[in-house]
């Protein structure tokens, strides 16, 4: 009845407004109410809500009020979603969305009465983010093999499962993965994946409705809490603290959490000292970037998801040339797909380049050699020009043979260029610094977290 | 001229339809947008460009689409609400398509950057579409890696600059939608005398043609010397 009282109304004001007022501030309003007395209208926050009270309401009740059997309603305007909740932990709560297999299993032994009466969860997992859509390789097989254990025994295996990496390598994937073989192992488990943003904002907002022991409840009722990219809640004292409560809330009772990061526990600045200790409580995995034949092998997954034959020389060109996320990766991809579909052609090498001219011309302009240069010099703490010298000291050797190897992976340059940067070197003084660099990589772990480190730095 | 004429609002804003839009060398992006608009392809496009080559058009083209299918955008101006502060991108979630528009203004920006990275995994988890643009690519523009690295999941693209000949053919298109005669010597004082991008010229005419209107005059290149110094 309210949706299509509205509906006549927005007929109405579509031929008033202008169309980029209409989407900005009318179209974005939901409706709910008591048919015949009560139309609430709802703004998607309080910004969206003060413009139309102050812009538009006066129109929109004008337009209700025309009609004789609508005299007497009365408009409400107010914050929030058609089905108005008091926090969105409840919004949580109300859909009841885990239909893994849809078959209910007895209680776990790990729930109390209580629990066992609480409404089913919203799991918010994504479908395609399971297990046999991952691509594995060497970059990320222990945080795999972490997640799948995790998953198979939750709340024994690894709790707090710490997973730590660069953004666009795979964090969320894995542990939506977890998520997942979870609730489809468990059909009734009480898994919740949100980000960590969603996490302050649902507190802020109990806090501000006055609900925060129903947040409280909802959180600690859980028997997996799968949170993303924590790194967000640094700095936010009260988030930290009501935080660390649900946290050793779950840890006693054996409920699973999975946390993902941008760093190592002990590197998040601004996060309260007791939170890192307990993070790294359980298991600590890192993500590093996929190597070639990882992001090759994600390149014809993805490609094979959206059913198009991608030749190899086509995933080795795009993956030889974007290298640090997979998101770019699957962006690079997407073009390239939509290219071919658009203009009805086949993918070839030469079809691809061109698809992606002015991308790669990007990645080119932003990863030249000066910039390595200038990168590894700060990180060593040497000069830039040193590693153009002649200088042949270790101090300034090592830095420059690193370097001389990044230099090889991230740009295009050949070898007799890249010496030619350096100083005018051979380009088999460029060959043997590849090679060192490597050997010292197998050797030497610090070496090897050295080259990570600065990889990681240029390739952002 | 007087400025109580010009408040007369004679509705010559084009209108911001796809059939409106000069869409040579953007003939891809346009597709990609018309399908994602009906729901289909792409769950995200960036598109940019520093100049005004119709980056708002095609976002509101893209609404327009989206609701006569009876579904519901949400356009998003940073320009107007960005005034509002970074919580202005909550709650969203309801909509059929959601259009980022200026989404430049908002980098290196701490909280608008969280709230706009927020806002992607939303849509994200819900599978809303996503449209914006900007001046420039997510990694010259954005400081947050999180953001940089959730803009380039979907595809990134430019939205490239109609050549002169095809400014001068839209011009001349969309005087004839407005019921006046542009002759050639006034599209070439216009070329001339004002930036070349569409989006400037577009508002010239705009002026041009209310005031032609208004004081029952051809445009002519007098005219329109006169008319537009005044203003």
């Amino acid at each position: 009845m309210s949706d299509t009282l509205w509906k006549s109304c927005l007929s109405h004001l579509e031929t008033e407004l202008s169309e980029s007022d209409l989407n900005t501030w009318i179209r974005p309003l939901n409706v709910g109410g008591t048919p015949g007395e009560v139309l609430r209208i709802y703004a998607p926050n309080r910004f969206v809500m003060e413009w139309v009270r102050d812009h538009y309401l006066s129109i929109i009740e004008k337009t209700l009020y025309s009609r004789d059997e609508q005299k007497n309603i009365k408009v409400v305007l107010e914050v929030g979603t058609s089905a108005p909740t008091s926090t969105q932990a409840s919004e949580h709560a109300k859909k009841p969305t885990q239909t893994v297999n849809g078959k209910p299993r007895p209680s776990d032994r790990r729930k109390t009465s209580s629990q066992a009466s609480l409404p089913p969860v919203e799991h918010n997992l994504a479908p395609n983010y399971v297990f046999n859509q991952f691509v594995e390789g060497k970059s990320n097989q222990l945080a795999r093999a972490a997640c799948s254990q995790v998953a198979v025994n939750p709340g024994e295996a690894y709790n707090p499962l710490f997973i730590y990496g660069s953004t666009g390598l795979g964090k969320t994937h894995l542990m939506q993965a977890a998520g997942a073989l979870m609730l489809n192992n468990k059909p009734d488990a009480r898994v919740v994946y949100l980000h960590s943003e969603r996490f302050v904002g649902e507190m802020v907002k109990a806090l501000q409705q006055n609900n925060i022991n129903e947040f409280k409840r909802f959180y600690r009722s859980l028997d997996a809490m799968l949170i993303d990219d924590i790194q967000f809640i640094a700095g936010k004292d009260r988030s930290q603290e009501e935080f660390f409560h649900t946290f050793n809330s779950l840890l006693e009772g054996q409920q699973q959490i999975i946390i993902t990061c941008d760093r190592y526990p002990k590197e998040i600045d601004g996060l309260e000292e007791r939170l890192k200790s307990r993070f790294g409580w359980g298991l600590t995995v890192a993500i590093e970037p996929p190597e070639l034949e990882t992001r090759v092998a994600i390149l014809h997954s993805k490609a094979e998801l959206s059913g198009v034959t991608l030749p190899n020389e086509v995933a080795f060109f795009i993956a030889k040339r974007i290298r640090s996320n997979v998101r770019e990766l699957e962006g690079a991809l997407s073009r390239v797909i939509a290219n071919a579909q658009f203009t009805n052609q086949t993918i070839t090498l030469e079809f691809a380049q061109n698809a992606l001219r002015d991308l790669l011309a990007l990645q080119e302009k932003l990863i030249t050699i000066e910039y390595i240069q200038k990168t590894v010099a700060d990180y060593y703490q040497i000069r830039a020009v040193d590693l153009s010298s002649k200088r042949r000291s270790r101090s300034i050797a090592r830095p420059r043979q690193m370097a001389m190897a990044l230099a090889k992976e991230l740009t295009s340059h050949s070898f007799p260029e890249i010496g030619n940067a350096f100083g005018g070197r051979d380009h088999t003084t460029v060959i043997h610094a590849c090679r060192k660099v490597k050997q010292l990589m197998a050797e030497d772990a610090k070496f090897e977290n050295d080259y990570q480190n600065l990889y990681r730095t240029l390739s952002k | 001229m007087s400025s109580q004429q010009l408040v007369l609002n004679l509705s010559v804003e084009p209108d911001a339809v796809f059939g409106s839009f000069n869409a040579t060398g953007n003939e891809l992006l346009v597709d990609m947008l018309q399908k994602v608009a009906c729901g289909q392809g792409e769950k995200q496009v960036y598109f940019w460009t520093p100049d005004a080559h119709g980056k708002s058009h095609l976002l509101q083209s893209a609404c327009h689409a989206c609701a006569n299918l009876g579904r519901l955008p949400a356009y998003l101006p940073l320009k107007t609400l960005v005034k509002a502060g970074p919580h202005v991108m909550e709650g969203f979630e309801s909509a059929s398509l959601i259009c980022v528009d200026d989404a430049h203004l908002v980098a290196a920006h701490g909280g608008w950057e969280t709230a706009f990275f927020d806002l992607i995994n939303r849509v994200r988890q819900l599978e809303i579409p996503l449209l914006i643009t900007a001046s420039h690519r997510p990694a010259e523009l954005y400081s947050l890696p999180d953001l940089i690295s959730r803009l380039g999941w979907g595809v990134v693209i430019n939205l490239k600059a109609l050549d002169e000949q095809q400014v001068r053919l839209t011009l001349i298109a969309r005087a004839q939608k407005l019921g006046i005669t542009l002759p050639e010597n006034v599209v070439n004082y216009l070329l001339v005398h004002f930036p070349r991008n569409i989006a400037a010229q577009m508002a010239c005419l705009s002026q041009l043609a209310e005031l032609s209107l208004v004081e029952k005059r051809v445009l002519t290149v007098p005219f329109v010397k006169k008319t537009l110094q005044n203003i």
